[in-house]
Order: structure tokens, then sequence, then C-alpha cells
């Protein structure tokens, strides 16, 4: 058992083949071996337990970047109910799953994030993220309103 | 009318005049006032708009973890030359065009721009329909095109009508770096005259409809790395691509055609079955293909057929799509795993309705 400690100090206890889906903690067990001192963590056990037992993503398996169109954007229904959160959280979740490298969640919060904007506009990605139309000069803005124009005119 | 009664006139007369006169100054301040505060109203809105911009939780996301999820969204960019009933809009152009941010991380992301889907209704031009959107539109694709870089190309390519050939030579140029295509056309590549045939070294998956006079496998004699193929007419099984074969879908096809092409491609590992041709075999078998370890029944392929006609002692990996196919015939499937006798390690099954008991004896 390894007890993992959340930002708020909250204690859990979890058993090691759960934890080490994430490669971070794993790394760190390793490094620190067998020991009754708490890993200061968030919390993604839930995730991680549901997961308990799938094969590990190989250490390389993101490496070809290229292989985009082959990587499909369905979500697991149980991993759909689990990433239904606010924004705020739904950044959380990725930028922890980013440090902690749990590979699987990192896709699935960035999964979601993917199929928030697909076939929207720029304005409405925008309005969807609070990102402000930073583009200046005018000149600049001329040119993406050329390239767009095409898109626009639909 | 007396002369103090005009004096008195002329005096109120003056009066309003005068009134009139602070009325106009107090509306051009207040005009003045109103401009002055529609503009700090616009100033904070700005300015709000940035506050929130800054609190926005996607900026925290570093350059490295928002590639990975624009390539998400960027796994087909579809550029129609005619809008053909849904659109939407390219995400990779959308994306370059939010904020200077992501249009600089987009800019520099070659992979973004490099999977195509280009559909051209060359027949609406021809009927003089929307000139101008045409000519942006072969510029939308030539933009891609750069921006993709060296990048390897997953093109999909539909000519409705005629071929022009100004927007498609840019596509043909890239043949180097494809590294799939697919392609639709009223006529086959051979008849539009686009390509000739030449060297693919990047070419791992082809799908190409064919026709059934087409030579255009001809075409694409010379790539090393092609993998996987998808027939769509009884494809001459001599053409050297076989040889190297690793997956084969098929559609529309004889399943007798089908085992020549098998045995045509000794390295042929896993098989995709969409609609077949046959009901019944002539000679009842199709013999035992041993390399295969992964087969897919799409909807429409003879499910039954392939149950009792076939034999792959290799297969581990099996899934069965029976939307549409009627009763679940669990005697034949029980006849073709105890011939194979192979071991599934994965089974998927989908589109069939079977009693519990049927599906107990299928796992």
């Amino acid at each position: 058992m390894v007890t993992l400690v959340t930002s708020d100090n909250e204690k859990f206890n979890a058993e090691k083949e759960v934890v080490e889906r994430s490669v971070l903690i794993k790394n760190m067990l390793e490094d620190v071996g067998e020991s009754d001192q708490p890993i200061p963590l968030p919390m993604f056990l839930e995730y991680c337990e549901h997961h308990r037992g799938e094969p590990l993503p190989a250490p390389d398996a993101d490496t070809s970047q290229d292989d985009t169109r082959k990587r499909t954007t369905d979500i697991s229904e149980w991993d759909q109910k689990f990433i239904t959160v606010d924004q705020e959280m739904l950044f959380e979740i990725i930028l922890a799953a980013n440090y902690l490298d749990i590979k699987s969640l990192l896709d699935v919060g960035c999964k979601t994030v993917a199929n928030m904007i697909k076939g929207k506009t720029p304005e409405e990605i925008r309005k969807l993220f609070n990102i402000v139309n930073d583009f200046t000069p005018r000149r600049r803005c001329a040119q993406i309103k050329k390239e767009n124009e095409w898109a626009e005119d639909r | 009318m007396d002369s103090r009664r005009a004096d008195e006139l002329k005096k109120a007369l003056a009066l309003a005049d005068k009134d009139i006169e602070d009325h106009d100054s107090e509306v051009d301040r207040l005009q003045t006032q109103i401009v002055f505060v529609q503009g700090e109203k616009k100033r904070l809105e700005t300015q709000r708009a940035k506050l929130r911009s800054l609190l926005s939780p996607v900026r925290k996301l570093p350059n490295e973890t928002l590639l990975h999820i624009l390539q998400y969204v960027c796994r087909e960019n579809v550029l129609q030359s005619s809008t053909l009933g849904l659109w939407t809009y390219p995400p990779a152009m959308a994306i370059s065009s939010v904020c200077s941010r992501w249009r600089e991380l987009a800019l520099v992301s070659p992979s973004l721009w490099a999977n195509l889907t280009v559909e051209m209704n060359t027949a609406a031009r021809a009927r003089g329909e929307n000139l101008t959107g045409f000519v942006t539109f072969v510029d939308t694709v030539t933009r891609y095109l750069a921006r993709s870089g060296d990048w390897p190309l997953r093109l999909a390519l539909t000519i409705r009508g005629l071929c022009h050939r100004p927007a498609v030579v840019p596509l043909m140029q890239q043949a180097y770096r494809w590294k799939t295509f697919r392609f639709r056309g009223v006529q086959s590549l051979t008849d539009y005259k686009i390509i000739s045939p030449s060297h693919f070294p990047l070419l791992e998956e082809l799908d190409v409809d064919l026709g059934i006079t087409s030579n255009d496998l001809d075409l694409f004699k010379h790539c090393p790395r092609l993998r996987t193929h998808t027939l769509y007419y009884p494809a001459e099984p001599t053409s050297e691509v076989f040889h190297q074969l690793e997956h084969l879908s098929s559609s529309g096809q004889s399943l007798v055609v089908l085992a020549e092409a098998v045995h045509a491609c000794p390295l042929l590992k896993s098989l995709k079955l969409g609609p077949t041709t046959d009901t019944v075999l002539e000679d009842g078998t199709l013999g035992t293909w041993h390399n295969i370890t992964s087969l897919s029944l799409e909807r429409g392929s003879s499910i039954n057929l392939v149950f009792s006609s076939l034999n792959l002692p290799s297969l581990n990996t099996f899934v069965i799509d029976g939307t549409g196919q009627g009763d679940w015939q669990a005697n034949l499937f029980t006849l073709f795993i105890s011939r194979a006798s192979c071991m599934i390690t994965t089974f998927t099954v989908c589109g069939i309705s079977m009693s519990d008991s049927d599906l107990i004896a299928a796992l």
C-alpha cells in the first residue's frame, strides 16, 4: 500500500498497482523504494482504480506525432462521465495528468477539449475559452481575414 | 396689435430662442458625454475581456499539451470547393485565426496541416457557379500544402466532374510524401491523367476505387512501404503491390476473387470484409488462409458464407458487425471455430441479435 496526500492534506491509501498507472509515481516509487513516507499528490485514484489492470501504453507510444489521423477522439462512457467537469477542473486534470505522466488520462482530457473545439469558428473558439483576439497590427488582421475568406463565405 | 404687446411677444420669442440654444448646447454636451462614456465602456469591456482571458484555464497549458489537443482537432481538414451537405470550418484554419499564440503554434506545426480531405466539385465550376469561390478554394489547398512543409501527407481526394488541373496538380506534386492516399472520382486516375507511375517512398495505405477497367494499380508499383490496400474491383492479383500487403480491405467483391488476392499476398495478416457479391460458393470452400490473424466482417458482408467456407487457423482477433444480417447461426459459428482450432483473444460482436445461450456458447 502507498499513502497519497492531496494538496489540502487529506490522506488516501491505495494499492501500488493502482497508483503506478502514473509513470511519475511509478518512477518515484522505484527511486524511493519501500518506504512509509507519504507521497504528496492531487487526487486521481478514482481514475487509476477504474483502469487498474489495463495495459500501460509503451513509453514511446506518443512519439509518432504524424499519426494524428489514426487517433480517434472517441471516449469511453465511463471516461466521459469522469471528465464531465467544469472547464477550470478539466484543464487542471489535463495539467495534472501531464505532470503525473498518466498518458491515458491526458488523452481523455485532450480529446474532450478537442471535441469542444471541433467545427467551431475562430470567434466561437475565443468565446468558448475566453481568449482575446490580439492580432495586431491591422495588416496582420487583414492577412488572416484574406486567408479565411473562402471559409467565411460558406 | 399695439406696440407694447408686440414688444412682449418679441421678448418671449428671444427667451424661447435662448432656451433652445441652451438646450442645444446641453444636448451637444450630453452627446459628447455619451460618446465619451460609450468609449469608456468599450475600453472597459476590452479590459474585462483581457482580464478574463488572463484567468482563462486554457492559458495554463504549455504549448506541448496545447499542440497535443490541436492534433486531435486537426485529424481531418475537409476542404470543399462548394458546399456539399454539412460543412464545418477547417480546423487548422480556425485554430490559426484564434489569437497570436495559437497562430504561432499552428504555423510551426506542419502536422496540423497535413491531414487533408479535398472534395472538388468541378461540375459546379463548369456550370459557372461560384468561380471566385473556386479560386480562393485552390489558394486554400495550396496554403495547406505549403504549411504542412515536408510532413507526411494523409490525403483523401474526391473529384466530382472533370479534372481542374490547377487545383489537382499541386496535390499530385506532393506524391513523394503521401502517407495515405484515398481517391474517389467519376473517372479513374489514369483517365484523369493527373498522375504518372512514380515512386511513393512513404505511402503506407492506399484506398482507390479503381473501377473495373482501370489500370490505376499499375501507377502504384513502387511503394516500398505500402502495407494496407482496399479492393473494390476484381484486381489483378499478380500486381507487385500485393506481395507486400499486410492489411487488405475488400468491398463489393466476390469472395472467390478475394481468395485469389489473398493467396497473392504472402504477408497478409489482417482482412476487413465489406459487402460481398456471392450468396453461394460453387465448390463450397475457400480453403485455408494460414497467415490471417485478424478478421473484421463489416456491415453487409456474407457472415454465414464466411463461417461455412473459410478456415483461419491463426485467427486471434475477430470483429463481426452483423447489422441487417438476420439471425445468428450459432451452429455455423461453432463449426467455423472448431474447424480452425484457433485461439481468439479479442472478440467483438455488434448489430447481431442473439440469445444469452448463443452468446455464452460463442464465448
